[in-house]
């Protein structure tokens, strides 16, 4: 539905620049840029909603090619078909909210009648119909959210775009719009791009993930995936928090699949090798909360480790403990019932395949030339 | 034996002894100002009420008598017939409606589409736009108008005269027309809308007009539906404020209006003080429908600077200020245009007006030559006591108007930002007033009660700078005001709960932070005595005479290579003050000034 081929976009200040991006969002899927400030999310969905104009690289929306540096084709914005969620919300303070939400399709010069109709099932489907001819500058932040994603699915576009809609809104509102934010996408089955800095966001509404940085992706995928394997240091702490221990490889090279490092724990750990991983060194990451605890667990059993614990921080449901096992400390989470005291001597069991082994000097992708950089269409395994 | 009630260690907060440590700070001296600020509010209400309302009572009163007070004047309607009676007002209300109007919108247009496209796309060369729009804030009206009236003058003006090198005979343009005051006025002034626009553009959320975008709509219809309405507010300030200032605007009207026999309010009073005898009765009779259009303006303007808060960005915030990307030919044409226009409204004036200081009088060239440059008129600037006496009479009454105003203005931002003093609105309206009165009718409501109340204050500066500080202190204000409310209260409190007492607060903290925007208020009333001629000509004297005055009076002497020499002293000198003014609020990050009116 959304094609975007090699878009590049270049600003003098450095930042927010695209250095080569590649997507393919299927219809009905609901694709998240995720990645800091600066990395050129937004810019990317600016260019691909004709906001700017990109210096390199082919867009096309349902097939029909709407951008193309090389051949000078730019449609514009206006023309794209597009529904779009600005970050500000954008609400034009002097119309009211139906006002607002009737614009497109005045635009389109649709019938007045068929305007107020097609007006109200928009606000009953964000829940604002009552509101229907209140002065817009009067809502909340939270309803002029929903009046913007009402406007941007009033024409019925074939692609919606979201850029940060929950960023401006407080926390428990933030987590309740997440939730009916994706069910309504399930039910309209509009195709979208959201984009966000919110690691939660991302792996709780989306269908597939691009974890971005410094104009480029760093990797994509399955959020499931992209958080269980990620293969890179950076697609690992952006999307949760982990464990990152310097490792050497044991026998030197690092064969795909299963390889036994030595972490410093006195003892071996096997873990998943990707084909990125080069050389005899690497980075070992353990996400805290894989890490098992095993009660009277057996040492001589090849993944499980003795340790001690040097520290512990109740969170509520979950505790935060801090383990010495060897030479390094591993920070491990667990059910408070289940937490240990501190100074107590603990097992854990550290799983081969929750143990990825990174490369250890490239942060980002393991290579860095976007042209040999598979297209995003589905396993990147 | 009587016991005191209280127990002997008492050591609750309540029986602790003020200052001892662990108590609570002492009340500082400013909350306790809070608290006691009936005598300040007293005494600023007296100020204002002397600077501001006696002379606008002592016009109403002179118009509904016949003779100056103190002459036996009686109570009569008899001036009041004579200005409205007769048609003769009519043409007088239609030249100046004609003419606030007219250069109201050329200064609109012109500084409203420069700042579009400085603020809103990407068009090369900005810098330098943006100093040849702000220059002409440096140089006298006065100047300029004389350098226009030698480029368009039918007979003897350049433009027509370089036309004729190209074959076209026939005179196109002529100075002493309305069309040609309109455009005089509306090419010097379009400085004012270009920075207040562009503050409004600043703060327009692009979103929302790319929300139309997104929404189908052309770039035509979302100008109209979208970026038009919401920048209403700005628009209508923008264009009540240049309308006062060009209502009461005295250069173009005195220099080209009256020769071309085109009266308007301003000139008109002047000329009525200038019969002999002075029928100060009827002046005031005509200067009332003059005061009531302003007012009116001004009051309008103030009450849409309220509704603008209604339309402030609501709903999200990191909006990107982005800008339109012009492409190819597009963007040179656009860049071409622009500095076009800015060559022909500030530099054509400011080019003849070099030329003119270097030729020792006026003249087309002879055919085929250029006329012989000569340093005469700037001799005369240097050596004439007349002049260095006009420039340092000037300075002293810029200086001092400056300094009462900026001090002034301090204790009014000060009680109107920091305390909940009654009347404080009050205060804050009074010092805003002045900017409805016209400059002609200030003078000469001050020369009428100075002359009546004889303290010795009539022909001398100081009834300068009672005029100076009377109509400037709102501009003072305003910038005092914003420099005021960016020091957070926070601030204060951070240093009274270190240990400083109310002064030192004062001295350390607030002080050096809105020092900046006290320096820039001082430095931009010291730079309109210099140019503004409607409020001197009224009260100039022999041993007063500001600098603009004894400029117009070298017009009217015909000495115009005089005159622009003159201008470039003046314009270099002022060019300084303002680079000084600049670098402080670059350094200190003060609000522009006409960004905060």
């Amino acid at each position: 539905m959304i094609s975007a081929d090699g878009i590049a976009k270049l600003y003098s200040g450095g930042n927010g620049g695209v250095r080569g991006i590649d997507l393919d969002v299927k219809a009905g899927e609901f694709f998240t840029l995720l990645g800091p400030s600066g990395c050129g999310k937004t810019t990317t969905m600016r260019m691909i909603a004709g906001l700017v104009r990109p210096d390199a690289g082919d867009i096309a929306l349902a097939g029909r090619p709407v951008s193309s540096a090389g051949a000078g084709l730019f449609v514009p914005p206006a023309k794209r078909g597009i529904g779009m969620v600005f970050q500000s919300y954008a609400i034009w303070p002097h119309l009211s909210v139906a006002q607002n939400v009737a614009y497109p399709l005045r635009v389109r010069k649709m019938r007045k009648a068929a305007i107020r109709a097609k007006v109200m099932t928009a606000l009953e489907m964000v829940d604002l119909a009552e509101m229907a001819d209140r002065p817009s500058p009067l809502l909340s932040g939270g309803q002029q959210q929903r009046v913007a994603l009402a406007r941007a699915l009033v024409a019925e576009p074939s692609v919606l775009l979201l850029d940060e809609p929950l960023s401006n809104l407080d926390a428990a509102l933030r987590q309740r719009m997440r939730g009916w934010l994706k069910d309504l996408q399930r039910e309209l089955g509009v195709t979208t791009l959201y984009v966000t800095h919110d690691q939660q966001e991302a792996l709780a509404m989306s269908d597939r993930i691009a974890v971005m940085r410094d104009g480029r992706v760093v990797q994509a995928g399955d959020p499931l995936e992209v958080y269980l394997r990620p293969r890179n240091r950076f697609a690992a702490e952006f999307t949760g928090t982990t464990n990152l221990v310097e490792c050497g490889i044991a026998g030197g090279a690092a064969p795909a699949g299963v390889a036994e490092v030595d972490a410093g724990f006195g003892r071996p750990v096997r873990a998943w090798a990707g084909d990125a991983v080069r050389g005899d060194k690497a980075l070992l990451s353990i996400r805290p909360e894989a890490i098992e605890l095993v009660a009277d667990g057996n040492v001589s059993d090849q993944d499980v480790f003795a340790g001690q614990v040097v520290h512990r921080t109740l969170l509520g449901n979950v505790t935060e403990y801090v383990v010495r096992i060897g030479t390094q400390q591993l920070r491990v989470s667990a059910g408070t019932s289940d937490a240990p005291d501190l100074d107590a001597t603990v097992t854990l069991r550290l799983r081969a395949e929750r143990c990825m082994l990174l490369p250890h000097d490239d942060p980002e992708a393991a290579t860095s030339d976007p042209a040999t950089e598979p297209a995003l269409t589905g396993d990147a395994r | 034996m009587p016991t005191s009630t209280a127990p002997a260690t008492d050591r609750s907060p309540e029986h602790r002894p003020a200052g001892a440590p662990g108590s609570a700070p002492r009340a500082p001296f400013l909350a306790r100002l809070r608290g006691r600020n009936l005598p300040v509010t007293a005494v600023l209400l007296a100020i204002l009420a002397v600077l501001v309302l006696v002379p606008l009572v002592l016009i109403v009163w002179q118009s509904l008598t016949n003779a100056p007070p103190g002459e036996g004047a009686s109570f009569t309607f008899e001036k009041i017939t004579q200005a409205y009676g007769t048609s003769s007002i009519l043409p007088l209300i239609r030249n100046s409606a004609e003419f606030a109007v007219g250069s109201t919108v050329v200064a609109f247009v012109i500084g409203t589409g420069l700042a579009y496209l400085t603020e809103r796309t990407n068009v090369p060369f900005r810098r330098l736009a943006y100093g040849l729009i702000l220059f002409p804030l440096v140089v006298p009206g006065t100047v300029t108008t004389t350098a226009w009236m030698l480029l368009l003058d039918k007979n003897v003006g350049l433009l027509n005269y370089l036309l004729t090198l190209v074959g076209v005979h026939q005179p196109i343009f002529s100075a002493y027309s309305m069309w040609s005051m309109i455009w005089m006025q509306g090419a010097d002034r379009f400085a004012l809308p270009f920075l207040l626009m562009a503050a409004a553009f600043r703060t327009l959320d692009p979103g929302l007009e790319e929300a139309s975008a997104m929404s189908g709509a052309s770039f035509p219809r979302t100008f109209r539906t979208v970026t038009l309405p919401v920048l209403r507010p700005a628009i209508v300030a923008c264009l009540l404020i240049l309308f006062v200032e060009n209502l009461e605007t005295f250069e173009v009207p005195g220099i080209i209006g009256i020769p071309a026999h085109i009266p308007v309010f301003a000139t008109y009073v002047y000329l009525l003080s200038n019969n002999v005898p002075f029928d100060v009765n009827l002046a005031s009779a005509v200067s009332l429908s003059y005061i009531a259009i302003a007012l009116i303006a001004v009051w309008v303007y103030y009450r849409s600077i309220r509704q603008a808060e209604r339309f402030a960005v609501v709903g999200g915030k990191n909006f990107r200020p982005d800008r339109l990307e012009l492409h190819g030919a597009r963007k040179w044409v656009t860049a071409g245009v622009m500095h076009l226009v800015l060559l022909v409204t500030v530099v054509l004036p400011l080019a003849m007006l070099v030329y003119l200081s270097l030729l020792s009088y006026y003249h087309t060239p002879a055919h085929g030559g250029v006329p012989p440059l000569s340093l005469a008129s700037y001799r005369w600037v240097l050596d004439t006591p007349e002049v260095s006496s006009a420039f340092v009479t000037n300075a002293e009454v810029g200086i001092v108007s400056g300094l009462a105003a900026m001090l002034l203005a301090a204790v009014i931002a000060w009680v109107v930002v920091r305390t909940k003093a009654p009347g404080r609105r009050l205060i804050d309206g009074l010092a805003f007033a002045p900017i409805a009165i016209p400059g002609t009718v200030l003078g000469l409501a001050l020369a009428a009660v100075y002359l009546a109340v004889p303290i010795g204050v009539y022909g001398t500066i100081w009834i300068l700078v009672i005029a100076y500080v009377s109509k400037y202190v709102s501009y003072a204000v305003r910038a005092t005001h914003s420099s005021l409310t960016q020091v957070d209260g926070s601030l204060e409190e951070a240093a009274t709960a270190a240990g400083a007492g109310g002064f030192r607060v004062f001295r350390t903290v607030t002080l050096p932070l809105i020092a900046p925007g006290a320096l820039v208020a001082f430095l931009y009333v010291v730079t309109l005595t210099f140019k503004a001629l409607s409020l001197p000509i009224m009260l100039t004297s022999a041993n007063a005479t500001m600098l603009p005055v004894l400029t117009y009076n070298t017009i009217q002497a015909g000495n115009y290579s005089d005159v622009a020499a003159l201008g470039v002293v003046t314009t270099v000198g002022l060019a300084v003050l303002t680079g000084i003014s600049a670098l402080v609020s670059r350094r200190f990050g003060v609000a522009r000034i006409s960004g905060a009116l």
